[in-house]
């Protein structure tokens, strides 16, 4: 007669439990490619949005609204509590601040609260503007998608031991004035800032080696990247600078890191109206997302 | 007889000049709530002439509206030619910029071209009515 061993039955369970667990909590290519189609689709007047209407390009002062609107949807549909961000600021150059209005815009905040009070904020980030005239499939929506999937993918974390703060900045094409303000009212408000995790142009992969670009990390921050990147199988190339928006967080002296397609196999359709759908690698996109998810993971576990 | 009327001299083109004021002034109080002082400051400076004129010397508000009018006129001009120019090339121009140039920017560029006109053009009007 066959005897089941109780110990092998408990373990079998435990087993099986810690597996379904890491299985909820992993991010699948499989799951975020047909999320981040739908988006970018949606961003850049490939497919209508959800009232009919098409947005082409994210430049104007109404597209930009709409943009907004439509991010706070989503954020709503997951339940992540929306604080956008508002500023009214000046030019900055003489003639424009004695001829025109100040500038104005709003960058789209949600944040992910921690299950265990915690006063640590998580930022990741990536600019939703366009240039005018051109749709911003790579620049910038495919950075917004990133930042969504994981907002998505984050809210269904049970045990989250800090605050994932998802900010789609404003007018970074000019001059990185939305995330600019930003910054400076995080520092006003005297948060406290673990790291802060930027992404622009992730969806060009021509040579198809699967690399990204780490743009002027803290040595924690390129250490972490390297290590869940070596576990995807994605080479990680460190360049110094501030190319985006992760310029306006270093110059305060946050702990931050960029994340880019490589530099020297970027997208030939910046600020183009060639800058389509069509032209986004979902597979590269997908990879990058990955990354930074479990980047995002390893820091809630260390916490 | 029939009276030309833009011919008949008004007491009241004074207060056209003091309207004409208010615009700069907004414009730099509004700047100045958004933290930058130096709108308000250069306006200010532009402006300290007028104040001069209509305290400090005689035929005073005759002087202020030549020296404003000018100024009203210039800025019009300033604006006009800044927003023809973005129809023949745009490209460096910040969106935050661009996207101001609408219709009402131009009836207002033109509203300070003839505001300078007017004040320019009837100063004299005035000076022969308080002399």
């Amino acid at each position: 007669m066959n005897k089941v061993n109780p110990i092998i039955i408990a373990c079998y369970l435990l087993f099986f439990s810690v597996n379904v667990s890491a299985q909820t909590h992993k991010l699948t290519i499989e799951e975020i490619t047909p999320f981040q189609q739908k988006i970018i689709a949606e961003l850049t007047g490939h497919a209508p949005m959800e009232d009919g209407s098409f947005l082409a390009e994210r430049s104007s002062e109404k597209q930009r609204k709409e943009a907004v609107q439509y991010f706070t949807n989503h954020f709503d549909s997951w339940s992540i509590p929306v604080n956008n961000h508002r500023y009214k600021i000046p030019h900055g150059y003489i003639f424009p601040d004695l001829l025109f209005k100040p500038v104005e815009g709003v960058n789209a905040v949600g944040t992910i609260p921690s299950t265990n009070n915690s006063d640590s904020f998580v930022i990741i980030g990536a600019h939703y503007d366009t240039e005018r005239g051109s749709p911003g499939a790579i620049d910038n929506a495919s950075g917004v998608a990133v930042c969504l999937a994981i907002a998505k993918k984050f809210s269904s974390i049970k045990e989250r031991n800090f605050n994932l703060m998802i900010v789609l900045f404003d007018q970074e094409e000019d001059n990185e004035v939305g995330s600019a303000a930003f910054a400076k009212k995080l520092k006003k408000n005297g948060k406290q800032v673990h790291s802060v995790h930027i992404t622009d142009l992730i969806a060009w992969d021509e040579n198809r080696n699967r690399a990204i670009d780490l743009q002027s990390p803290t040595p924690y921050l390129e250490k972490l990247y390297k290590s869940e990147a070596a576990m995807l199988h994605i080479p990680i190339r460190v360049v110094k600078g501030g190319a985006s928006d992760n310029k306006s967080f270093l110059a305060l002296g946050y702990p931050t890191v960029g994340v880019f397609e490589e530099a020297s196999d970027s997208t030939p359709h910046l600020h183009r109206s060639t800058d389509t759908y069509e032209t986004v690698n979902f597979k590269y996109l997908a990879r990058a997302t990955q990354l930074m998810f479990n980047v995002l993971k390893t820091i809630n576990n260390e916490n | 007889m029939k009276t030309n009327w833009l011919r008949t001299p008004k007491k009241w083109y004074p207060y056209v000049l003091l309207f004409s004021l208010l615009p700069p002034i907004v414009q730099g109080g509004y700047y100045l709530l958004i933290g930058s002082l130096y709108p308000l400051l250069i306006e200010f400076i532009l402006m300290l002439p007028v104040i001069y004129f209509v305290f400090y010397r005689k035929k005073g508000i005759y002087k202020a509206l030549k020296y404003w009018g000018i100024l009203v006129f210039c800025y019009g001009f300033l604006r006009i030619v800044l927003i023809t120019l973005f129809q023949f090339d745009n490209g460096g121009i910040p969106s935050a910029v661009y996207y101001q140039v609408t219709p009402v920017y131009w009836i207002k560029s033109f509203g300070y071209l003839l505001l300078g006109l007017f004040l320019w053009i009837f100063r004299k009007q005035y000076y022969s009515v308080v002399t």
